[in-house]
């Protein structure tokens, strides 16, 4: 076999390897830009709440359990961003560690929306936070997509 | 050439591909995947502080 064939058969197999990781990479960012999702919907829907609280419009007892549920949405989206992170390095023991904790947060908004606005009397505003919570609940089945979860 | 020559070229070239891949930018926001990640963590902290404050404020 002459040289120059040698060569193309090792440049495919280098293509063949990079668009692997490529591809990789592209659910990487995928799962990067829907993490920042939840975490701009869970910012608006805490200055929402905190607003509409402000305003006589939502009780402090109702805003306090949806601030929980945001507060623990974004303590997960911290972690679940510093783990994607490691992805960079393809950490092996990210992605089942990743899955493990976007898995949880869906159930909780999932439980928020069946549940947690229950107490919201106006429904204009119920409308507006359930609208937000839906949002969250998108980005995380897109960030759950990405990662190749359930 | 030997399959082990292969392997021993891609292991030299696929960590340069990966820190290459790992630059890749956004197509809509021009940022690269940590940037992505971080500008994540400082949404996440944003909300934490005003839901602090908020916490602060009613129990004062």
């Amino acid at each position: 076999m002459n040289p120059h064939t040698h060569r193309i058969r090792l440049a495919a197999v280098l293509l063949a390897c990079l668009s692997m990781v490529a591809c990789k990479d592209g659910a990487l960012q995928n799962a990067a830009l829907a993490i920042k999702g939840v975490a701009d919907s869970n910012k608006t829907l805490a200055a929402t709440v905190i607003a509409e609280n402000h305003a006589g419009n939502i009780s402090g007892y109702d805003a306090e359990i949806i601030l929980k549920a945001s507060d623990k949405m974004a303590d997960a989206v911290i972690v679940a961003a510093k783990l994607t992170k490691n992805y960079t390095t393809f950490d092996p023991n990210a992605r089942p560690a990743l899955i493990t904790v976007v898995a949880p947060v869906v159930v909780a908004v999932k439980e928020a929306i069946d549940t947690g606005i229950v107490g919201i009397q106006n429904p204009a505003l119920k409308s507006k936070i359930n609208t937000i919570l839906l949002s969250i609940q998108a980005a995380l089945g897109v960030a759950q997509t990405a990662l190749g979860g359930q | 050439m030997p399959i082990a020559q292969i392997i021993s070229l891609l292991q030299v070239a696929l960590p340069g591909a990966l820190q290459i891949i790992s630059i890749v930018r956004d197509k809509q926001t021009g940022k690269t995947t940590v940037m992505i990640l971080d500008d994540a963590i400082q949404s996440a902290e944003d909300t934490k502080a005003m839901i602090a404050a908020w916490q602060a404020e009613t129990k004062a």
